[in-house]
């Protein structure tokens, strides 16, 4: 085992594997920063070029990508509140209050090393999960799919900020209605889609959040006037040390939002933001000073971007063992794999251990090197902060419908884009959370797909969920998501009352 | 500004409209078959309580002050400060007025007019500024994403069609 890891790591020392790889991370920043475009994309256009590759080169510039795009995602998701890849959407909730405190720097080296350490945990998790992966995949069937569903949705109205359930709840029930727009899974019936043809497939979930997010902040710039950070904030761009250290003072945080993403990583079909939200809802979960996520506190950024990190590495787990890609990214790596002749499936485990090694190590250093990247990259990018807006609200706003109509170079996601621009504006005017609205988009349809399926695996019999131990487990765990935050306020408020009485007796 | 049971009427219109939206919405529900009509269902029956309770916690009323205090108390905070609701307006229809003119006349030259138009007019900068700026953003973006990315960008509608 040792010999295979060290023949790994020498496969990717040659000059060749380290110029693939560089030029994957490079790739990867890149694509990571610009809105819509995701390693998916530009794996895409760069398959032709892995033709001509050794495996392990093709590998290395695959990794590279993956590894790279979700630092470069979080850059602007901090910056200027437009997330690079939808994974980001969750790390713009502290980020980009941070940033508008003149407290860039610190955000930035929080999402450098929680990305970093992250990816390291979820690329060795490859090695320490494949052994339980077969189990764990069995384990999340359709019952298990719709309850991890119904958890987030759950989640997203209880970590909301105070005051604010009840209108997070109206987000995420709009949320959830506009993910029943087009065919349904079950009968083919068009829903709502009003003989719109670009509606079928239901509304584009990255063209949407282009919108609510990027748009909707730009133009609400626009409107106000100034820069993205405050006038009053520090000019100078400090804390990146701070934020660098945050990770390893927050290591129950990190490690917490490792594990999740490593897990949300392995269960085919769960992307990045339902595992980006997850860690970060716990994470307020767990916090004795909940109410501050929102407004700036660097444990949301930790818990978001090692969630990210980690699940790149442990997604590789299906695609790899069993020829199952969860998502439209590990697709085309599995294509890339199919093309240098290796046969994704229990074969390339006893076939392809040094190719499987020097994946988990491309995998590993892209991450640190795009951390640093991004930290060498902090100070310049911070800048953007203390531009005036009237001349970078534009050019973000052209970039991000330009993005928008490149994911699938169809001019009606501009239109999406556009719409979801002026819903996110309208959000933000009037005090409704726009995260509610994002994560029901991504959890209703996959909620009501495995619904319709456990009805028809279980003959229309509930009990089917006490019946598997995951659906168990899951159950418990949604019972414990409902208990906790009520316990938390009884005890809350028992302490004030003892507090108050002795204050009386005292007095 | 005119007031409805003590609040600007402005305040009442989005979840009013939202309001509306979910009665049609429900309404088509009903027409779906079961299976597919299920989830729709459910969740317009939801939206139908919770939004009405919003519209009336909005209100300055006996009822809407209990359901602000015990439920909803965000519809008690003021809404954002963004200035004069025409200079809001104008923001997005530029944003609008971009994206209908990347279907007609496409994106590459779209992209510096919209800078060009926006930096002058929403901005205030000179002309020169202005066009400088558009015909750096607008060869930028056409030089990545057509050659970069490989992205055909759209022709416009003119082009596409003659």
């Amino acid at each position: 085992m040792l010999a295979e890891w060290t023949d790994g790591f020498l496969a990717l020392l040659g000059y060749r594997e380290i110029l693939f790889l560089s030029f994957g991370i490079a790739v990867g920043i890149f694509v990571g920063i610009l809105p819509g475009i995701g390693a998916t994309t530009a794996m895409i256009l760069l398959t032709p070029v892995t033709f001509a590759l050794s495996p392990v080169e093709a590998l290395a510039l695959a990794a590279g990508i993956m590894g790279a795009t979700p630092m470069g995602g979080a850059v602007t998701a901090i910056l200027l509140n437009t997330p690079g890849q939808t994974a980001n959407a969750v790390t713009c909730l502290d980020g980009y209050p941070l940033a508008q405190q003149g407290k860039a720097g610190l955000a930035i080296g929080a999402a450098a090393s929680s990305n970093a350490l992250g990816g390291l945990i979820g690329a060795f998790s490859i090695l320490a999960v494949m052994p339980l992966a077969n189990n764990m995949v069995m384990l999340f069937g359709p019952p298990e799919l719709f309850l991890l569903a119904m958890l987030g949705l759950l989640l997203v109205a209880t970590t909301s900020r105070k005051g604010r359930m009840f209108r997070a709840i109206i987000a995420g029930l709009v949320g959830l209605a506009i993910a029943s727009i087009g065919y349904s899974d079950l009968t083919g019936t068009e829903r709502y889609t009003f003989g719109i043809e670009y509606l079928w497939d239901g509304v584009h979930l990255a063209a949407a959040l282009i919108g609510l997010f990027a748009v909707a902040e730009m133009v609400q710039l626009t409107v106000k006037g100034g820069s993205v950070a405050n006038a009053d904030a520090p000019a100078a761009i400090t804390g990146t040390l701070d934020g660098l250290l945050a990770s390893f003072r927050k290591w129950k945080t990190l490690l917490r939002g490792s594990l999740i993403g490593t897990f949300a990583g392995v269960v085919p079909g769960v992307g990045g933001v339902v595992a980006s939200f997850l860690s970060y809802s716990f994470t307020v979960q767990a916090s004795k000073e909940p109410e501050t996520f929102g407004k700036g506190n660097v444990e949301g950024i930790i818990a978001t971007e090692a969630a990210i990190t980690a699940k790149d590495g442990s997604m590789l787990i299906p695609t790899v063992a069993f020829g199952i890609p969860g998502t439209a990214e590990m697709a085309v790596f599995m294509g890339i794999l199919i093309l240098h002749g290796m046969q994704p499936g229990p074969l390339m485990l006893a076939n392809n251990r040094e190719e499987i090694y020097s994946l988990v190590w491309a995998l590993t250093a892209s991450c640190i090197i795009a951390s640093v990247v991004g930290l060498l990259l902090a100070n310049p990018m911070a800048k953007l902060t203390r531009v005036d807006v009237q001349i970078l609200a534009p050019i973000i706003i052209a970039i991000s419908l330009v993005g928008s109509y490149s994911i699938d170079q169809e001019i009606n996601n501009i239109i999406n884009t556009i719409v979801f621009g002026i819903i996110g504006y309208v959000m933000i005017a009037l005090n409704y959370p726009r995260l509610p609205l994002v994560i029901a988009i991504v959890l209703g349809k996959i909620a009501e797909r495995n619904f319709h399926q456990t009805m028809m695996i279980s003959d229309r019999d509930l009990s089917i969920f006490l019946d598997r131990s995951g659906s168990l487990t899951l159950l418990g765990l949604l019972l414990l998501c409902i208990l906790i935050p009520r316990l938390k306020t009884w005890k809350r408020a028992a302490a004030e009352r003892v507090k108050a009485k002795a204050q009386g007796a005292g007095a | 500004m005119r007031q409805i049971m003590g609040t600007s009427v402005w305040r009442y219109v989005t979840p009013g409209i939202v309001l509306i939206l979910t009665i049609i919405y429900f309404w088509m529900a009903v027409t779906f078959p079961a299976d597919a009509g299920l989830m729709p269902l459910i969740i317009g029956a939801a939206l139908l309580i919770m939004l009405p309770v919003d519209l009336i916690s909005l209100s300055d009323t006996k009822p809407g002050n209990w359901l602000r205090e015990r439920m909803n108390p965000a519809a008690g905070e003021p809404p954002e400060d963004f200035g004069p609701v025409r200079k809001q307006v104008v923001a997005m229809a530029w944003v609008v007025a971009f994206g209908t003119l990347m279907f007609l006349v496409g994106i590459a030259a779209a992209v510096p007019l919209y800078i060009a138009g926006s930096l002058r007019h929403l901005g205030g900068k000179s002309w020169r500024a202005a066009l400088i700026t558009a015909a750096i953003v607008g060869l930028c973006n056409y030089l990545l994403f057509q050659f970069g990315l490989g992205v055909d960008l759209y022709p416009g509608w003119f082009l596409a069609t003659h």
